[in-house]
């Protein structure tokens, strides 16, 4: 699963991802490989992503989260 | 004919010219470095935007009724974003927008209404008598998407209101150094851009369709402005470069042919005056 986090600046991440949990406005959501499309706004918040044994926490302040083909596009 | 001393100062202030036009070139190029980061940057976020847009579009055409930016009415009037410099001296940018700009005014059967971004588009509008909405100059060259938000804003209370039906934004697309072109972009009615035709499959909306798209559209709206006024900027800053390049080899080559003619001149006034003098002599020595 790809993840990547782009912001109107610049694209601050980009890569594989075995589980994201980002702040969703319901609350969080984990989403694993072979999500089916979703579309939600997020909310401030931190967003991990997990890869293997390694861990990215990537800090957004709103936006959109889209699950599409096996990828995750955060428009933060 | 001038003389040897007019042509002399013609020289020194053709000189001068070139000094200010190479100034220019060279900060419009270390702006244009900048400028075109900044565009190309804001690139892929812009296309994420769209492609998310034209996904959920193609979605739900049947819902998409209640969301007054996806909203399809009789077009009475057209709102037109017309982002220009705020300056001149960019060759044949500026004349190109406004030209292309004037003939899509020109080719519509309703009345036009512009929000101008930049002074250029403002005047023209103003030239021309077409009504402006609302008008936002002095924007950096680097500006936040905060900054470039009113514009955005003051189209959409427009829509909103009815006083527009349909949105469209007019500028110059960066395309690379040599060459910017002037583009117009419908931006509402949202139409779903053509990009890749993603899997038709259901999406899951939250909290709800309405809910997401009431807030996704507003912002598609700003990203699509905020990334066009980026690339009006970059446009602008190579232009000046290029012209201003141009204007400065041009004044270099001007001082080079009244160098010629002057040193052509002075050797004529010399020979005549050695000539004067030869036959002076002879005229008193016979």
């Amino acid at each position: 699963m790809i993840l990547e986090i782009v912001t109107t600046e610049e694209t601050i991440y980009s890569g594989e991802a075995d589980i994201v949990i980002a702040p969703g406005v319901e609350g969080q959501l984990g989403i694993l490989p072979r999500h089916a499309p979703l579309l939600t706004a997020v909310a401030n918040g931190v967003v991990v992503a997990r890869k293997g044994t390694a861990e990215e926490t990537i800090p957004v302040t709103g936006g959109f989260l889209e699950v599409v083909n096996d990828k995750v596009t955060i428009l933060a | 004919m001038p003389s040897v001393r007019q042509i002399a100062r013609r020289i020194r202030s053709v000189e001068n010219t070139a000094k200010i036009t190479k100034a220019m070139s060279m900060i419009a190029a270390s702006k244009l470095r900048r400028t075109q980061d900044a565009a190309t940057r804001g690139r892929s976020y812009a296309d994420n935007m769209a492609q998310m847009v034209s996904n959920v579009m193609s979605q739900i055409d049947d819902e998409s009724g209640s969301q007054s930016l996806a909203e399809e009415r009789e077009i009475n009037n057209i709102g037109l974003i017309v982002i220009t410099p705020d300056r001149g001296l960019t060759g044949g940018l500026n004349s190109n927008i406004l030209r292309a700009t004037g003939d899509f005014i020109g080719g519509q059967s309703v009345p036009v209404k512009i929000v101008a971004c930049g002074k250029k588009g403002r005047d023209y509008s103003r030239r021309s008598d077409i009504e402006i909405i609302d008008e936002l100059l002095g924007i950096g060259d680097r500006p936040s998407s905060a900054e470039t938000q009113p514009v955005s804003v003051a189209m959409m209370n427009a829509f909103e209101n009815g006083d527009v039906d349909s949105v469209f934004v007019s500028y110059a697309k960066f395309v690379n150094t040599t060459s910017q072109r002037p583009v117009i972009d419908q931006l509402v009615p949202v139409v779903p851009v053509d990009l890749e035709v993603s899997n038709s499959a259901g999406y899951i909306f939250e909290p709800d369709a309405n809910e997401v798209l009431s807030q996704l559209l507003p912002r598609y709206f700003q990203t699509v402005v905020h990334q066009a006024i980026l690339e009006a900027n970059a446009s602008e800053q190579s232009a000046r470069m290029v012209a201003m390049n141009q204007a400065t080899d041009n004044a270099n080559a001007m001082v080079d042919d009244l160098t010629l003619v002057m040193n052509k001149l002075r050797q004529e006034t010399i020979t005549k005056e050695l000539l004067d003098i030869v036959g002076g002599v002879s005229a008193v020595e016979s």
